[in-house]
């Protein structure tokens, strides 16, 4: 194995991979997007629950705001008014209260109220809504059962701090830029093999060993950099900046395995892409379990990119250390060496 | 006695079931041009690919410059330049950076690609990506680039296919500078104007096994014919043409009996080209 030759090779590759209108100008334009649609994206999550009310009889009855619980409650003037600030998401759901509420209750009587929802809210969302109107009449009417209650949080409390969009979609975006390196690395070996120059390399003194060095290394560079970037640019490295460099570097070891096995099956662009694409499909399937918790069954870690996508969220957003994300690792260092391995077996076997 | 550039031994190579090299014993002198000849498929490429070590001989023996070329591949490589058949130069790139990158991975020191462009005829081109040159402007970058490491063997494989004369003659001239420097050329043709031309020796290579070996003169004394082609005017006007096989025991004899009896209009000599040779040889022609 010979530096000189690796450094060259590695030169080369950088040099033809931004000459390539499509891939060179790609990642430019990724990076640089996924960077602004980081900041345009809300930098806080809205905690509170808004709720209006109309009562046409009991005017500015709940007119308050309790900050304390995340609950604010607004009295408007007509029922119209209210129902149009369901729909235009002004409040979670609009209370329809009847002049005759107090005197319902007083004798006893079952008053009818109205709860208005906007469409997308589920029902398991409905019963809790109802469940807090039922509370808030209760207190209002003098009826409320008194109850000691104790808040215990098992885990981190995350009250008045959730993961916003734009950091829950950060491991998304870095991940997403290495899946786009792998392409552009895998059009690149694809493109030497197929019109013969990776035969003019092997008749020099360059052996087949430098040639996966040099790659290997050029795939590396490509990806890690870049998420590098991304996450410095972004903030994302502020804290436990030692764990998020090495799981960047393992996820882009393994899409360097990856492409170099998308190479070994390709025959032009077209095929690259094409191949990419269901590799995509399938990697990022983990991701949705970090942009829609709710979806997570366990058997996405099934899938290599989990340990990627999870151990980057799990740091950058509710910072876990080298303890909580160690079995992540070590995941990720033997799927490293079945990809790499796979990876260099196959396209050694096109080579040959 | 030149020392030995290559020397092949026995060397076989199939593809899966079908032989396309078999048992091949030849070799080749340091400082000749040797003209390796065959018609598409006859075995030129696959043996190339072997003298290279880009392929390893399934039998035989093949040294280079003295070199077991599967045991020391590297060093064999170091000291020899390759000239593909087919174009694979780095197109996003200029003449100046393909040559550049290869002299790196050669690993030369003080390395002039102004001096090569120039013996190619590309030295104004030499900063134009590659992709906006043409066929032939591509084939003369590629001769240069197998004489970046200043080679002790250059082997090119069919140079001048298909190139436009000026292309084709800057070509043969790099190839017989080069010679002219000492260096040893093993060309794969099937042009076998050029092959007569440029080649010290020629062997001619069919369904993968050498069917003849020896010097263009040689080969044609050995298989060829010498004639004599005289055109004589008839008594009414009409030209008719005689062929005179020089080599032939009544020849001298044949010649005064024209002379004394006939009016001679023209008369032309001719030898045997080693395309006539290869067929006498082979019982097939070139373009098959």
């Amino acid at each position: 194995m010979s530096c000189r030759i690796i450094k060259t090779l590695i030169l080369k590759d950088l040099k033809l991979f931004f000459r390539d209108k499509f891939f060179g100008l790609m990642s430019i334009v990724t990076i640089a997007m996924f960077i602004v649609f980081y900041f345009i994206l809300p930098r806080a999550v809205n905690e509170k629950v808004e709720i209006g009310y109309y009562a046409p009889y009991t005017p500015g009855l709940l007119d308050v705001e309790i900050e304390e619980e995340g609950i604010v409650i607004r009295n408007v003037e007509t029922e119209d008014e209210l129902k149009h600030s369901v729909i235009s998401r002004d409040f979670h759901i609009g209370i329809s209260i009847p002049g005759d509420i107090h005197e319902a209750l007083m004798s006893g009587e079952e008053p009818e109220l109205f709860i208005y929802y906007s469409s997308e809210v589920p029902d398991e969302v409905k019963e809790l809504y109802t469940i807090l109107v039922n509370e808030m009449i209760n207190e209002f009417s003098g009826l409320k059962m008194e109850l000691t209650h104790h808040e215990i949080v098992l885990g981190p409390d995350m009250g008045g701090k959730q993961v916003p969009h734009r950091d829950r979609l950060l491991p998304v975006m870095a991940f997403m830029l290495l899946i786009m390196e792998t392409m552009g690395l895998a059009n690149l070996i694809t493109s030497e093999l197929g019109e013969g120059r990776v035969q003019a390399l092997l008749t020099t003194p360059m052996n087949v060993t430098d040639l996966f060095v040099g790659k290997g290394v050029t795939g590396v560079l490509l990806a890690f950099t870049q998420t590098i970037l991304l996450m410095m640019v972004t903030g994302g490295m502020e804290q436990n900046t030692a764990l998020i460099v090495v799981t960047l570097l393992l996820g882009s070891i393994m899409l360097t395995g990856l492409s170099f096995y998308i190479a070994s099956i390709s025959r032009d662009m077209m095929s690259v892409i094409a191949w990419s694409t269901l590799m995509i499909i399938v990697l990022t399937i983990p991701v949705f379990s970090i942009m829609i918790p709710g979806l997570s069954s366990g058997w996405e870690r099934l899938i290599p990119s989990y340990y990627v996508v999870n151990t980057l969220h799990a740091t950058v957003n509710y910072n876990v250390g080298w303890g909580g994300n160690l079995n992540n690792i070590l995941a990720l260092i033997g799927l490293n060496s079945a990809f790499i391995l796979i990876g260099i077996i196959s396209l050694r076997r096109k080579i040959a | 006695m030149a020392d030995e550039a290559i020397g092949v031994m026995n060397a076989s190579y199939s593809y899966g079931d079908v032989e396309a090299v078999r048992g091949i014993t030849f070799n080749v002198d340091e400082g000749e041009i040797f003209g390796f000849l065959g018609p598409n498929g006859a075995g030129k490429s696959t043996t190339i690919k072997m003298l290279t070590g880009q392929l390893r001989p399934r039998e035989g023996e093949i040294k280079v410059l003295g070199l077991d070329i599967m045991g020391q591949r590297g060093k064999v490589q170091s000291q020899i330049g390759i000239c593909f058949e087919r174009t694979n130069l780095y197109e996003q790139m200029s003449a100046y950076e393909n040559l550049k990158l290869f002299s790196d991975l050669y690993g030369v020191r003080d390395f002039d690609a102004d001096e090569l462009l120039l013996r190619v005829d590309l030295k104004d081109r030499g900063k134009d990506k590659v992709s906006t040159y043409s066929k032939g402007m591509k084939q003369r970058l590629m001769v240069a680039r197998s004489l970046v490491n200043e080679s002790r063997i250059l082997f090119l494989d069919e140079p001048t296919e298909g190139l436009d004369p000026k292309s084709a003659d800057r070509i043969r001239n790099v190839i017989l500078e080069e010679r002219d420097n000492g260096v040893t050329v093993f060309l794969t043709t099937h042009d076998m104007m050029e092959a007569d031309k440029l080649s010290d020796r020629v062997a001619f290579i069919n369904n993968g096994e050498i069917a003849a070996i020896d010097t263009p003169h040689n080969l044609k004394q050995k298989y060829g014919k010498r004639i004599m082609k005289v055109q004589i005017m008839k008594d009414g006007g009409d030209l008719e043409v005689r062929e005179i096989i020089m080599d032939g025991s009544n020849a001298a004899d044949d010649i005064y009996a024209l002379f004394k009896d006939e009016r001679i209009v023209t008369i032309h000599s001719e030898e045997a080209s080693l395309e006539d040779i290869f067929i006498q040889v082979t019982g097939r022609g070139l373009s098959g």
